[in-house]
């Protein structure tokens, strides 16, 4: 009976039902799959030209870095930290200016620790007292600041003696030094390419004076065994 | 002259009828077609959503790759990066002349020779104080006029004072000249 009540009906409607079923239809499709979909689909074309675009660094990071010589690299930090280092290098800076003094006819009457740096950057500072003739000073301070060590001459306190070129010479220097940076780059931190001048002054650096840590003996002084 | 003559002998409900089941007919396919459109669209999306899926995947599985290689040469990274964290300050300080050496060169040429210098001092400020002796007046003149008035003076000294001048019973000048950089 119902079921021939339906079929009534629906013969007498059809025109509306069908038509109605029809839309109803199509609108749980769109609604309920094409517009999600579409909008996933949108989404995760983002998310996949990302990870592309992601991926293609990478590759082009791999090949930069596997393009690099390592040895080559080490021997650049060599350089570099040598020229500015991690701590403080006491033992290779008195070397280094020894040699930088006695190189320019100067001889180190006095040096000591203390003073302050360059006050932006960390450093220490040194101060020495040399005697030498007047007319080489200026290639003497010129090269304080131009060695492989980075050093900044502060202050600078002349007294001439009465006869002759020699001089006193009281400088004040700031010898750089900095710790080596706790971030080394992540994964995806792009590398910074070392430049053509940059691989100059590296050059300038490598071929400046070379301060051996082994030139200063460092010889015991005092007793053997204090208990003696 | 022949005419056809039509005359329509159906009754009026069976044509309405029939007119009824041709519009029906009609909906019918445009309902059907429109339902399979609409089907066929919704499985493309959800085919081209698998196809994207399967994509993601291969990306994924190329970006993780990637990141073990980077991983496996972070050694060479981490060298790069310390050796340009040092170069960005030695590039500021290498091969650059101080304030203070820059001043004692440019002193040097500026001093005239006839001043015989007892005692230089150049501070962290760039402040310099020159304390000499020249043998007469002119000199002390020539020394002043020397050091304020030369091109390559003013564009570097911005005051020179004269702190002190005395002259001695031997007839010498001893003077102390502070002199200001910019």
């Amino acid at each position: 009976m119902k079921k021939e009540n339906f079929v009534l009906i629906y013969q007498k409607y059809r025109m509306i039902i069908f038509p109605v079923v029809i839309a109803l239809s199509c609108l749980i499709l769109i609604v309920f799959v094409m517009i999600p979909q579409l909008s996933k689909f949108f989404k995760n074309s983002k998310e996949e030209a990302n990870f592309k675009a992601k991926s293609d660094f990478l590759d082009t990071k791999v090949e930069a870095l596997e393009s690099l010589d390592e040895k080559d690299l080490q021997k650049k930090l060599k350089d570099v930290v040598t020229a500015y280092p991690q701590e403080k290098d006491f033992i290779t800076l008195i070397t280094l200016l020894q040699k930088i003094t006695s190189g320019n006819g100067f001889n180190i009457t006095s040096l000591s620790f203390g003073g302050d740096g360059v006050s932006k950057d960390s450093s220490y500072g040194i101060l020495i007292e040399a005697v030498g003739p007047k007319s080489v000073l200026a290639r003497l301070l010129n090269s304080i600041e131009t060695s492989s060590r980075l050093m900044r001459v502060e202050r600078i306190e002349i007294s001439s003696s009465k006869s002759g070129d020699m001089i006193t010479a009281n400088l004040a220097i700031s010898a750089l030094f900095a710790p080596i940076p706790g971030n080394l780059g992540s994964v995806d931190s792009p590398l910074p390419p070392i430049s053509k001048g940059e691989e100059e002054l590296i050059a300038r650096l490598a071929g400046g004076q070379e301060v051996p840590l082994t030139a200063v003996e460092l010889s015991p002084t005092g007793k053997s065994n204090p208990f003696e | 002259m022949n005419k056809k003559i039509s005359i329509n002998l159906l009754p009026v409900e069976y044509a309405t009828e029939e007119i009824k089941k041709a519009n029906f007919y009609k909906i019918q396919i445009f309902g059907i077609a429109s339902v399979v459109i609409v089907t066929f669209l919704a499985s493309l999306i959800v085919a081209l959503g698998v196809l994207q899926s399967k994509n993601i995947t291969e990306v994924k599985a190329r970006l993780g790759e990637n990141e073990e290689k980077v991983l496996q040469l972070k050694d060479r990274q981490a060298l790069v990066f310390v050796i340009k964290n040092r170069l960005a300050t030695i590039n500021q300080y290498f091969g650059i002349t101080s304030k203070q050496v820059a001043i004692y060169s440019m002193l040097n040429q500026l001093l005239p020779s006839g001043l015989n210098i007892s005692s230089y001092t150049i501070d962290r400020s760039g402040e310099a104080v020159v304390v000499g002796v020249v043998s007469d007046g002119e000199s002390v003149d020539n020394l002043i006029v020397g050091l304020t008035s030369k091109s390559e003076a003013s564009d570097k000294i911005s005051r020179v004072s004269i702190e002190n001048l005395n002259r001695g019973r031997d007839g010498l000048y001893r003077i102390s000249l502070k002199i200001q950089t910019k």
